[in-house]
């Protein structure tokens, strides 16, 4: 995906390019309003992913110009005002998703995965890894093409791995995108690993390998040869 | 002591005070005239009996008031005037009488002379005198008292329209106090001060918020950079398990922050009131689905979830600020309910109630509300949780109330806003 990223905090923007190429895609920064305008005329992105408050404008006004001239173009934005009205209002506008600041760059490159599936296979993507397949609008997880019964959270995780393949994830970017604010309420994220332990036991009944593998100390990472 | 009744206490003393100087002043300087004028008669009256007696001793004693007696020895001396008490025939009560006695030689004869006057007609005429004058004075004090008190109702007015006015002010409604203009000068002024020093701290207090808002927005930013060098970091998979562990705590303290942040925002947006928008919501179904979200940390904790969740219990709110209501009471649970123990959560058409096991609490369970204050030690708590519900609370017009005892806690939204005791 060719992906312009308007933020500017250069170390967070630096940040974010490098992850973005990491994960395989084009990336163009830009880090004010009006270079921004300007770029997003020129040429032609299949993901903007934008800040609001940006220091010689609002971002969410780049979100029109942008649409009347490539409709299709997805647009996530990034904002420092995670409340629910400024949330309300970049969707309004027409946005595909919303994250607030500080975001985990897991989370962040699961967002840009849903929006990548939205647009280009109408969701109806497959992740598949190894002998294991999870088909994603249906829900329906599949090892050696035999489906497995998992609860829906356990479907969840199992995907943020297949999202975020070879990268550790921390427990907490885990558990932060499975319970969201709910895991405020907890000391410890001993429960994710009674899940990643069921969805190992569940894998392994059916023949399929164990690719999830323990960082002590960090916390998990989905080994793909 | 109201401003009122003090000026009408030294008000009344004072009149008092004169009306006792008045009248005892009064009846002093009248009854020494009138005597004088008494005495004057007497003397002229002593002096017509002199004469008589000197024309004829014999014919000179007619009148009963007057009394002759033949000396002995002739002398003469002057008038001495006294009050005594005489009883007359027919009544035979004794009554004051004045007096004057006198000696005097006619024609080598020594006569005494005593004459008395009846006193009645002075002193009837002094009473009502005095009557007359000290029931005026009186009549006088009371109508002031009287039309002063109507006069300073009337004029107080302003004043104590301006104190309800500054009593019912509140921060929270954004208001600036509007005064009804007065005619009195004092009350205008005081009108002025009011306004303008309302308007400077309503000011300072929207500062203030505006301060709060923007910076922990800005912080926020920074905290992104941080976050996202660090998943860098740990992504990089080159950290071995002691930095690992270093990294977890980071992680643990910038979601703190983060978390400690957006609870200051949202504090900040409720009271400027900028969740306004309701809805009806089914409270039931609301707290299911969070009960339904956070159903793995309820196992994880070993709790006991029973509810009463009646379908039909509508309420009309914003959502979002429901959902923080419901939201941060489960949390508060899970997070202080003793392992392995039971939770309640009960809902009726006028409440919703939170009730767990927990540990003993030594302070007054209303500080709870407060900011900041946290009932245990666990490090996960922010202490802004029930702050939150209870501002929530307070702009939505519902009531929350803390119970705490044996060891069970219980937290009570009441929609009608008033606590329901169970």
């Amino acid at each position: 995906m060719k992906i312009l990223v308007v933020e500017d905090e250069v170390p967070l923007l630096e940040s974010l390019s490098s992850f973005i190429r990491q994960e395989g895609h084009t990336c163009e920064i830009s880090s004010g309003y009006l270079d921004a305008s300007q770029k997003i005329d020129l040429y032609n992105y299949d993901l903007l992913i934008l800040d609001v408050g940006l220091p010689d404008g609002n971002g969410l006004d780049l979100i029109p110009q942008l649409k009347s001239r490539c409709p299709e173009t997805g647009v996530l934005i990034l904002s420092a005002k995670s409340s629910m009205d400024d949330k309300v209002a970049g969707l309004d506008s027409g946005a595909d998703d919303y994250l607030g600041k500080p975001f985990h760059l897991a989370e962040l490159n699961a967002r840009i995965r849903a929006i990548y599936r939205r647009r280009f296979f109408s969701g109806r993507e497959k992740l598949e890894f190894g002998n294991i397949e999870l088909r994603l609008s249906e829900k329906i997880a599949l090892v050696n093409n035999e489906p497995i019964e998992l609860t829906r959270k356990e479907f969840e995780l199992l995907e943020f791995f297949l999202t975020n393949p070879n990268r550790v994830l921390s427990k907490e970017s885990i558990a932060e995108h499975l319970w969201g604010d709910a895991i405020d309420s907890s000391d410890s994220f001993d429960f994710v690993y009674s899940h990643i332990k069921n969805i190992r036991k569940k894998i392994c009944e059916k023949g399929g390998i164990d690719c999830i593998k323990t960082i002590y100390g960090l916390g998990y990472k989905y080994l793909v040869e | 002591m109201k401003l009122l009744q003090k000026i009408n206490r030294n008000y009344i003393g004072y009149s008092m005070l004169v009306i006792l100087l008045v009248g005892g002043g009064l009846t002093l300087i009248l009854k020494t005239i009138t005597q004088n004028e008494i005495d004057e008669q007497l003397v002229s009256e002593l002096k017509s009996v002199e004469q008589r007696i000197r024309r004829n001793p014999e014919k000179a004693c007619f009148d009963p008031m007057v009394n002759i007696t033949r000396l002995s020895i002739p002398s003469v001396s002057v008038p001495i005037f006294s009050d005594t008490m005489l009883s007359e025939p027919p009544e035979n009560d004794a009554e004051g009488f004045r007096m004057v006695t006198a000696c005097d030689t006619v024609g080598g004869v020594g006569y005494k002379i005593r004459i008395s006057t009846s006193m009645i007609p002075t002193s009837e005429f002094l009473g009502l005198l005095l009557m007359t004058v000290l029931g005026a004075m009186i009549l006088l004090v009371t109508g002031l008292i009287i039309l002063n008190r109507r006069l300073a109702r009337e004029t107080w007015k302003p004043f104590r329209q301006y104190l309800d006015q500054l009593q019912s002010f509140s921060f929270d409604n954004h208001t600036q106090i509007q005064l009804a203009p007065s005619e009195i000068e004092e009350f205008s002024e005081l009108r002025l001060v009011i306004e303008r020093f309302t308007e400077k701290a309503l000011k300072d207090f929207t500062n203030l918020k505006e301060f709060t808002e923007n910076a922990s927005h800005e912080i926020q930013t920074p905290l992104a950079i941080i976050q996202a060098r660090l998943d860098a970091l740990i992504g990089s998979g080159t950290m071995d398990e002691e930095q690992g562990n270093q990294v977890e705590i980071i992680q643990q303290a910038i979601r703190r922050l983060t978390r400690l942040n957006q609870a200051l925002i949202m504090l900040t947006r409720i009271e400027n009131r900028q969740f306004s928008d309701s809805q009806p919501i089914d409270l039931g179904q609301l707290t299911r689905l969070q009960i339904e979200q956070t159903a793995d940390l309820f196992k994880a904790r070993g709790l006991n979830l029973i509810t009463d969740l009646p379908q039909g219990v509508v309420i009309n709110s914003n959502p979002y600020l429901l959902e923080i209501i419901i939201g941060n009471l489960l949390s508060n649970c899970i997070k202080h309910a003793s392992p392995d123990s039971d939770i309640k959560i009960l809902l009726n058409q006028q409440s919703i109630s939170f009730t767990n096991a927990g540990e003993t609490v030594n302070k007054d369970p209303e500080t709870f509300f407060d900011r900041f204050v946290k009932g245990s030690k666990s490090s996960g708590s922010l202490g802004l949780g029930l702050t939150l519900v209870k501002k929530i609370c307070i702009v939505a017009g519902w009531n929350v109330n803390y119970q705490f005892a044996d060891g069970i806690h219980r937290v009570t939204v009441s929609f009608n806003g008033i606590p329901k005791e169970s």
